[in-house]
């Protein structure tokens, strides 16, 4: 096979592998699914520029995902001078899905209250509760996939929760089934 | 999500997490981004002598188009003085065929 056709290769197969993790991480960052998208996009358009210039990667996982926490943050910065006053994550709304009207809007006023206690919460929390619940990662995956112990991620998951849960109850709300 | 109760349901909390981003996380991705080519195609086998030669043949040909139409045997053909488009007897290898569209000629040595 060509040298072309190999690169091109591992990458998608790299591409396949990591693009949820990557999401995630920038997703985290700043809670824009959009915004996490682009950010993807990019890490991954740099990942193939390194791989075509011959760079070897010892670790494409933590390459990707160190470039994706870099960009991220220049994303929200650059994103943050173009809007002026606002943050995107002020402007992120919930993605539309078929549901009833009537459900649909208890639900978004739920979906908006835990978008507004996540982004209270620091943005290593926010990372652990992604991997969690938008990946379906246990303890030991994010552990592995973050370069904590998992002890650590059990710790932070279950104080991220609680947080969240007293926020809820301070505000004298309660999740329905 | 209702007010009541003062701390919520562990379980109530998970859904509501679950829920949340599964709505944000993108049901499908796009596909990997490679980009395009941009690299010149491969050169033709003979190398570039060949394509010299090609376009040297191409040039020549065009030439050839260009003169055949000149001096074909369509090139006689005139626009009848009337104005009135192609007049297919006016065509004639030897010129006589004009002398019917065209004034008589003064005698020589004659100015008009």
């Amino acid at each position: 096979m060509p040298r072309k056709g190999r690169i091109r290769e591992r990458f998608e197969s790299l591409y396949s592998q990591y693009q949820r993790e990557v999401w995630a991480l920038a997703y985290a960052r700043w809670m824009d699914a959009d915004s996490a998208m682009d950010v993807t996009q990019e890490t991954f358009l740099r990942l193939w520029k390194q791989l075509e210039a011959g760079e070897t990667l010892d670790n494409p996982r933590a390459w990707v995902l160190r470039v994706a926490r870099n960009l991220a943050e220049d994303y929200a910065k650059s994103a943050f001078r173009r809007n002026g006053t606002q943050a995107p994550e002020l402007f992120g709304t919930v993605a539309a899905t078929g549901v009833p009207p009537a459900e649909k809007m208890e639900r978004d006023e739920t979906f908006a209250r835990v978008r507004e206690l996540l982004d209270e919460l620091p943005a290593a929390d926010r990372e652990i509760l992604t991997l969690r619940y938008a990946l379906e990662y246990d303890a030991p995956a994010i552990a592995e996939m973050l370069g904590l112990a998992v002890t650590a991620v059990h710790m932070r998951l279950s104080r991220a929760r609680q947080r969240l849960a007293d926020k809820l109850a301070a505000q004298g709300v309660k999740t329905s089934p | 999500m209702t007010r009541s109760s003062p701390q919520p349901n562990p379980d109530d909390l998970d859904r509501a997490f679950s829920q949340y981003f599964r709505t944000q996380l993108p049901g499908r991705f796009p596909a990997a981004p490679i980009p395009t080519d941009t690299a010149p195609p491969p050169a033709p086998h003979g190398g570039p002598w060949r394509t010299r030669l090609t376009l040297a043949a191409s040039v020549a040909a065009v030439l050839a188009l260009g003169l055949a139409v000149s001096y074909g045997p369509g090139a006689n053909r005139r626009i009848t003085p009337d104005g009135g488009g192609f007049d297919p007897n006016a065509v004639v290898g030897d010129g006589k065929g004009l002398q019917k569209h065209l004034p008589d000629a003064p005698p020589m040595g004659m100015v008009p």
